[in-house]
């Protein structure tokens, strides 16, 4: 049982490392161009803006395992097959973009407007006002949102799971839940339990060590 | 130096139209201190950030060294903009950078290389007196250090311009005074033209050689300091500087004079002179020295018992010792 254990963890952990990466690929630049296409930003643009703002909101909508179960065919497209974890992989990262997407967005819309203007003063493009000022100043609030959306994109692949997904959650219903094994059920539990601990208190860990260095 | 002509700047909320600038005209040469004060929302802030095109105006011209600054787009006005120097009043500097790195950032625009980049740094922490913090945060800096900071960050590229936003109304008077003292300095050493906007009067007199009055997106009065002072020629400026007015003092027993000492004559015992001379009564209502750029100006209310010959041959005796009268 322990390798079975063993085999599962290591599933989730590549599932879910390889989908984060993905994620921030690709949610970091949508979050950006939802910031700085918004109104009274440095690349105000309200067509781009409401655009992209509906579709967050749609993919949004859906729940993990219809969503799961609607891209299918996308899924079997990019990678040939819908079950596995690679397959899982797809909608993983399919659900998390948009999440992470709104969460740097609301990280880089804290960053002050008045030093936005102080780089705009100093003749910075709005690349360099991305790259030197809005990610640098909202680093600790980066760290934070990434880690909820680790978290998040841990429970999603233990839904993915019951399609056969392979990982902790597959684990978990196929022996926990359909052979009644109380023992298995439990164990993922409690590896469930402690992964989430170990992101957490990493990813606030990371937080604080920013900011307290901006403290010196 | 900064030619500004017909400048205008409309907002529109809703159907609700506001017009932040109406019309301004400004000439500012070359090693002015010009100092542009209005109550809040006279336009101030729009005005400074049409200048380097922070707000675009809705119509009028901004020519600085030559350059039409409403002509330029994309990079070259980005180029122009690392040649304008910028302070705020809440100081807008990076929190996620060191002291030393928040002077080095305009210089990292630059593509300057780390060598110069230090040189640079190094000269301007001397000149600001913060070398000591170099590696410090900013949120370790009191407001007048992160000021000091703001000024070197600005100063980093050599601009031949410094555009003052406010730069000490959040700091208390002491501080004021440190800044402005610092500024006035920078200003002379390495010949920056500055253009500072407030609304205290007291930034205005310590530091300004001249002055524009803002009020409603207009300009309704501009010129050197002194003259604004001493001269105010409309209602709205006496008001605005502080000045006794008709409208709040009781009514005059005999002739009310309003005198203004001007270019030394605050030193000298005028008064009792003209009341020896003369053989007048003077009766004294208010009185107020300020002064402005290190020069001192007197101001006094007086009504004068005397006939009109008298009166105007106290007015002449007034004009040749530089003490400006006009009758209230």
């Amino acid at each position: 049982m322990f390798e079975m254990v063993l085999k599962a963890t290591i599933e989730t952990l590549y599932m879910v490392g390889i989908s984060t990466a993905f994620t921030i690929l690709f949610g970091l630049p949508l979050g950006i161009v939802l910031v700085i296409t918004s109104k009274g930003h440095i690349l105000e643009n309200a067509s781009l803006h409401t655009g992209l703002s509906y579709a967050v909101n749609m993919t949004r909508s859906l729940p993990f395992i219809i969503l799961m179960i609607f891209i299918i065919p996308f899924t079997r497209y990019l990678v040939g097959t819908s079950i596995g974890t690679n397959a899982a992989i797809v909608p993983l990262v399919v659900a998390a973009i948009p999440f992470f997407g709104r969460v740097v967005e609301s990280a880089l819309q804290e960053v002050d407007g008045g030093v936005i203007e102080a780089a705009i003063a100093m003749g910075a493009s709005p690349f360099e006002i991305v790259w030197r000022v809005l990610i640098p100043e909202a680093l600790p609030s980066l760290v934070l949102g990434t880690t909820i959306t680790i978290i998040n994109l841990l429970g999603y692949s233990a839904m993915a799971g019951a399609v056969g997904g392979g990982g902790i959650g597959d684990l978990a219903i196929r022996y926990g839940f359909h052979r009644f094994r109380t023992d298995v059920m439990l164990i993922t539990v409690i590896v469930l339990i402690v992964m989430v601990q170990i992101i957490q208190s990493s990813g606030n860990l990371m937080a604080q060590k920013i900011l307290k260095n901006r403290r010196r | 130096m900064i030619q500004i002509h017909a400048l205008t700047k409309v907002y529109s909320k809703g159907d609700q139209i506001v017009k932040a600038l109406d019309g301004i005209d400004l000439h500012i040469e070359k090693g002015d201190i010009y100092g542009i004060i209005g109550l809040s929302g006279a336009g101030k802030s729009s005005l400074v950030r049409c200048i380097n095109r922070i707000e675009d105006p809705t119509s009028g011209s901004v020519i600085i060294g030559g350059t039409d600054m409403l002509s330029l787009s994309g990079k070259p006005l980005r180029q122009a903009r690392q040649k304008i120097g910028m302070i705020f009043q809440n100081f807008n500097l990076l929190s996620s950078k060191t002291i030393y790195e928040n002077i080095a950032f305009p210089l990292k625009l630059l593509k300057m290389d780390a060598a110069d980049i230090h040189e640079r740094v190094m000269f301007l922490l001397e000149k600001v007196e913060l070398t000591d913090k170099a590696h410090a945060y900013p949120i370790n800096l009191s407001g007048g250090q992160k000021q000091r900071v703001g000024i070197a960050r600005a100063l980093a590229n050599a601009p031949e311009i410094l555009l003052c936003d406010e730069a000490t109304s959040a700091l208390d008077p002491k501080t004021t005074k440190q800044i402005l003292d610092l500024l006035k300095r920078v200003a002379e050493e390495l010949g920056v033209t500055l253009v500072v906007i407030t609304h205290e009067m007291e930034v205005i007199k310590a530091i300004c050689n001249k002055v524009a009055i803002l009020e409603a997106g207009k300009v309704i009065e501009s010129g050197f300091t002194l003259d604004v002072f001493t001269r105010p020629t409309r209602e709205e400026t006496r008001h605005f500087i502080g000045e006794i007015t008709p409208s709040n003092t009781r009514p005059p027993i005999g002739n009310r004079l309003l005198l203004i000492f001007a270019k030394g004559s605050a030193n000298a015992p005028i008064l009792s002179h003209i009341i020896q001379t003369f053989g007048v009564e003077i009766n004294i209502l208010s009185g107020q020295i300020e002064y402005i750029q290190g020069e001192t100006v007197g101001r006094l209310l007086i009504d004068v018992i005397a006939d009109s010959p008298t009166l105007s041959a106290i007015r002449d005796a007034l004009h040749q010792q530089n003490v400006i009268s006009e009758v209230f």
